[in-house]
């Protein structure tokens, strides 16, 4: 099987340059060697070029392009982070001393409330102490003028009574001690019962 | 392409009347005296080469128009992806420092020879199959180790050769050895691919050919191209980078 591929193979390429005319080879080590080194040659510079030029270096500044943007965005993120916590410990700070104020405000809405409400009720108890002692002076006031009043009744009840038991048997030097001793009876005590 | 009716009559009852896989002049020119010939190399490379460049105009446009400040399409994301592949390749292999200078060419090379070995599932014949485009790339090659060569090492990359002295004619083989062996090799697995592919189009009968070729296609042009392709870059950036770390 080898021998006959072998023999298929040489007797293929020889045939074809005898018979077609044509030129064919496999391997050769001459000046179409050569020629066709440096087209090759040329060509992969060609390709070179036109891969570099519109693929590779496009390709690479596009990618760079974008690096650039994502760490640009990473950068400002990180900025803008860092700007929402300074603005938050600021806020955080003015909520500190915006509940210290109310706090102070209230406190002394309190002192205040109490200062008033201190002065009112003492004002108040002024109030009722003057009433108080307007009335009693009022019932003194009137406590002796009914005293006076009851004393004048009774002088003229004892008097009646007395010129009818006078009229009777009393001298009278008697009947001034019975007045008196009556009155006494009576006395204070009895009108303040 | 090739073709041939005329074989040993034991032969012809069973094989079809075309075996192609040498390369086939098509047009004739003189240069400097020398009768050369326009080959069927030079047609797959141009369709090569025309696919290659079609690509890149249209990633061109998709790029020119992508917005950075908008989500990638997926186009786009594919285009990115294969750069940045690039991209890190070379910088694994040659370093962070050098690493991204030597990503265009070796992209272009990769993406060349990837598809050059692979033109042979669409019909062409594989232009990395002619020692004339292997040796070329590999003397690209050996031309960018010696460039930075002398570029990092300045003169001692002259006197290296001759360290320790007995070795002396060993260095000097061995660093002309390079671009013939990086090229034969990939010239002989794609050929490899190629004849046997021939072959088996040649001899099988039609109605076999629906299934056969199928998976040695996928063997000699998809996986072995692949890792010749990735072999091919690798060694370019190794022997690249070994003269960046004796400086």
């Amino acid at each position: 099987m080898g021998n006959l591929i072998v023999s298929m193979v040489n007797s293929t390429v020889l045939a074809a340059t005898k018979e077609t005319g044509l030129w064919n080879r496999i391997f050769g080590l001459d000046m179409q060697l050569l020629a066709d080194v440096v087209i090759m040659g040329l060509a992969i510079f060609v390709l070179f070029l036109a891969l570099s030029y519109l693929l590779f270096n496009p390709a690479r500044e596009l990618l760079q392009k974008r690096q650039d943007r994502i760490k640009e965005e990473m950068d400002a993120s990180a900025k803008d982070k860092k700007e929402a916590a300074q603005l938050k410990s600021n806020y955080e700070a003015k909520i500190k001393e915006a509940s210290k104020e109310v706090d102070e405000i209230l406190s002394e809405g309190r002192k205040k409330a109490l200062k008033r409400e201190n002065e009112i009720v003492d004002e108040a108890k002024m109030e009722a102490s003057r009433i108080v002692d307007r009335a009693n002076k009022e019932i003194e006031l009137n406590k002796s003028k009914m005293k006076d009043e009851v004393k004048q009744e009774m002088i003229a009840v004892a008097s009646v009574m007395a010129g009818k038991i006078i009229a009777g048997n009393i001298d009278e030097s008697k009947q001034k001690q019975l007045i008196d001793e009556a009155l006494n009876e009576m006395g204070d005590e009895t009108w303040q019962n | 392409m090739l073709s041939s009716g005329v074989l040993d009559p034991q032969a012809t009852s069973v094989v079809n009347d075309e075996i192609t896989f040498g390369v086939d002049g098509l047009i004739r020119y003189e240069l400097f005296g020398h009768e050369l010939w326009i080959t069927t190399t030079h047609i797959s490379l141009l369709i090569v080469m025309v696919v290659i460049i079609a690509f890149a105009v249209v990633a061109n446009r998709f790029i020119k128009k992508a917005d950075p400040y908008k989500v990638p399409g997926k186009f786009l994301n594919a285009i990115e992806y294969l750069v940045e592949t690039f991209d890190n390749l070379t910088k694994a292999n040659m370093g962070e420092k050098h690493g991204l200078k030597f990503s265009n060419y070796i992209g272009t090379l990769f993406i060349f020879i990837l598809l050059a070995n692979i033109s042979g599932l669409f019909g062409l014949r594989s232009p990395t199959a002619d020692y004339g485009v292997t040796l070329a790339l590999a003397l690209v090659t050996f031309v960018l180790i010696h460039y930075n060569g002398f570029k990092y090492q300045k003169s001692a990359h002259i006197t290296n050769l001759f360290k320790p002295i007995l070795l002396t004619p060993i260095n000097i083989i061995g660093e002309i050895a390079t671009p013939i062996s990086m090229s034969l090799r990939l010239f002989g697995n794609v050929l490899s691919g190629t004849v046997m592919l021939g072959l088996v189009y040649g001899l099988l009968p039609k109605a076999i050919l629906l299934l056969v070729p199928a998976p040695l296609h996928g063997y000699f042009d998809v996986f072995s191209g692949a890792i010749q392709t990735y072999v091919f870059c690798m060694l370019t950036m190794v022997f690249i980078s070994n003269t960046f770390e004796e400086a």
